[in-house]
């Protein structure tokens, strides 16, 4: 069994280490520093955070996403005819983001994530893996002025989606995840338009729900992930058959909560995924991002999966 | 259990919060820091009070508050005060704002009463109607960590049972208007029953008015099933979203009485009368004129102190000219 991650990572510690970010934002906000002091903050802080990750164990890690003001926007919100609007809440989650106003037809253009992959990419030390919002999520996520179609929002996302995923390979990205969220009934056909072409190992993730049947549908995905912890139906897809020959995508640590996991908890959930997916077709992880613990929990989190998972 | 009243139509109150003035944000920052002790915290969230308290009479809003000068974020006021909570680490919430998430981390006990001596203040001070204010058991277990419940229905039904103490307390202090602040009611549609329940035993057998605030909700997914909650009225925000909010309402009768909120709390930009007037009027689509309490959106504490007041006195005098017509 390997571990991963699923994107976003704690931005600050807390006393008595230094919240970095939050304070050199509140400077860049006073212009008392700049963008490029700023970006170095924030090199610094992600070098921090993958060792975390690496230190933890973690197989497959992210760069933490640090520059991310949330999971839509960072990608969202850069696309031509796009603006952000007013906060909205993030699902079922007491965090929010300002919601992409889509005013015209929508076309790719350059987002930070080239380069921000450009620096974590340089600098890790396991195996880096980018996570992106996926095309469902950004459509429902979204607010139309415009095309007054779901479908036509999803697919014109999924072709910027596509045009960013092919310069990060370019740039020698191995591995990427789209996040869905969002359940819709509209698979395979975004995914499929999204991972056009691309020859990283592609993830397709869904969490803090169970997925629908048609997630399934993703041929072109080599990796599903599910929410084993909200999702309780997702056991019964497996069953099913329905993973085919893919890799299972196991999120079973809860990224939302600061109860730590026991062996006794989480090892008897595995046999029963073991029951229909071998383990060394699994990728363990938490169900969702980690920016919603505290950068303390978050670690320990980690850590203690992959203790578990040395175990079992 | 509705509670009859001596009030006009439309009338007039507030959700709960009133900005702090800098005397107190200082005192508040110099607190949380050691270089202040409680006792000259409290006189100085007493005067503040007093000030809000003043200012509501003066304005002549018909249910008031004491203005929650003594309170910070909603759900930490109370798990600080109650026994099971641990204070838990930085989280963010959007952007570069972070908060201290507190965490279960035993049984939930009430301990005392924690806004029963500002309740009792504020009545005495002004002899007007006063809300007594406290976060409802289903936003408690939302936005707080569980490290000790099996469940967050086990979670939600021990915070309701530990607030319950709370609203007794308001009770035999003699508050027959109580409000109940469920700002994440709607986040989880699938567990609406579970929040009825845990409402029902904060508001069960007793003979007062309740309230229930909540904003930014998705509506769609709980309405008409949020009519069920045991409620008198539901105290709502109309103005931030210019009125859009009335259209899913249109679908069903609305069965209780409505907070009405006509101003946005999130803009400096002060309402006018007319504006405020013509956004009741909008109303009348889904309510009875009868049906309808006119208040902002939600809490003032975001507002400058002046903005505050503008909005308040916005509301009333609006409310008065529209009286004529009646």
């Amino acid at each position: 069994m390997k571990t991963t991650v699923i994107g976003s990572y704690p931005k600050i510690p807390n006393y008595p280490r230094e919240e970095r970010i939050r304070k050199a934002l509140h400077q860049l906000d006073k212009k008392e520093i700049t963008l490029e002091q700023l970006e170095k903050v924030f090199q610094e802080e992600t070098l921090e955070c993958m060792r975390e990750m690496e230190k933890a164990g973690v197989d497959l890690i992210t760069d933490g996403q640090l520059r991310w003001s949330d999971e839509i926007t960072y990608f969202a919100g850069r696309l031509e005819n796009v603006e952000l609007n007013g906060l909205t809440r993030f699902f079922n989650n007491n965090t929010y983001y300002r919601q992409p106003v889509i005013n015209g037809k929508m076309k790719w253009k350059e987002t930070g994530i080239l380069k921000d992959f450009e620096f974590a990419g340089k600098n890790a030390k396991k195996e880096l893996k980018i996570s992106l919002p996926g095309p469902h999520t950004l459509a429902y996520c979204a607010l139309d002025k415009s095309y007054e179609d779901f479908k036509k929002i999803a697919k014109d996302f999924a072709k910027a989606l596509n045009k960013e995923m092919k310069k990060l390979e370019k740039a020698g990205a191995k591995y990427i995840q789209l996040n869905e969220p969002f359940t819709s009934e509209f698979y395979p056909n975004f995914i499929e338009i999204a991972f056009k072409g691309v020859k990283a190992k592609r993830f397709l993730w869904s969490y803090f729900y169970d997925v629908p049947e048609t997630f399934f549908d993703c041929e072109c995905v080599e990796v599903v992930g599910l929410d084993f912890v909200e999702g309780k139906k997702n056991f019964d897809y497996l069953k099913k058959g329905l993973l085919g020959d893919r890799e299972l995508g196991v999120g079973i640590i809860d990224g939302r909560n600061t109860k730590m996991e026991t062996f006794a908890q989480i090892e008897p959930q595995i046999r029963k995924i073991e029951d229909y997916v071998s383990c060394d077709m699994m990728w363990i992880s938490p169900n969702t991002g980690l920016d919603f613990l505290p950068r303390e929990n978050a670690d320990a989190k980690l850590k203690n999966m992959v203790e578990i998972i040395k175990r079992i | 259990m509705n509670v009859k009243l001596n009030l006009p139509l439309f009338p007039t109150t507030v959700v709960g919060s009133f900005p702090k003035p800098d005397y107190l944000v200082e005192a508040r920052s110099k607190y949380s820091k050691k270089e202040m002790d409680e006792n000259e915290l409290k006189k100085l969230e007493l005067k503040a009070s007093d000030f809000w308290v003043d200012f509501q009479t003066k304005a002549g809003v018909n249910i008031i508050s004491d203005g929650e000068m003594d309170r910070g974020d909603m759900v930490a006021f109370f798990s600080e005060r109650m026994d099971g909570f641990k204070q838990g680490g930085l989280v963010r919430s959007y952007g570069n704002r972070y908060y201290r998430k507190p965490i279960i981390t035993g049984p939930v006990k009430f301990k005392e009463p924690m806004t029963v001596e500002m309740w009792k203040r504020a009545k005495a001070r002004s002899g007007k109607y006063v809300k007594g204010i406290l976060t409802g058991p289903y936003t408690m277990m939302d936005w707080l960590f569980n490290e000790y419940y099996p469940s967050r229905k086990d979670a939600c039904i021990a915070l309701a049972e530990a607030l319950r103490s709370e609203v007794q307390a308001l009770y035999d202090g003699g508050c027959r208007l109580i409000q109940i602040d469920e700002p994440a009611i709607s986040t989880r549609p699938e567990e609406i029953d579970f929040a009825i329940e845990a409402n029902r035993i904060l508001t069960e057998g007793l003979e007062a008015k309740f309230f229930m605030h909540i904003c930014y909700g998705d509506w769609a997914k709980i309405y008409p099933k949020m009519l069920e909650l045991p409620v008198d009225q539901f105290d709502l925000e109309f103005a931030n979203r210019n009125y859009e909010l009335l259209n899913f309402f249109k679908k069903h009768p609305f069965t209780k009485e409505v907070g009405y909120g006509v101003v946005d709390v999130h803009s400096h930009n002060i309402e006018t009368e007319e504006q405020i007037i013509a956004g009741i009027k909008r109303g009348f689509v889904v309510y009875k004129p009868e049906q309808m309490y006119i208040d902002p959106d939600c809490g003032l504490k975001t507002r400058s102190l002046e903005e505050a007041q503008k909005k308040m006195e916005a509301i009333v005098e609006a409310v008065k000219e529209l009286r004529k017509e009646y």
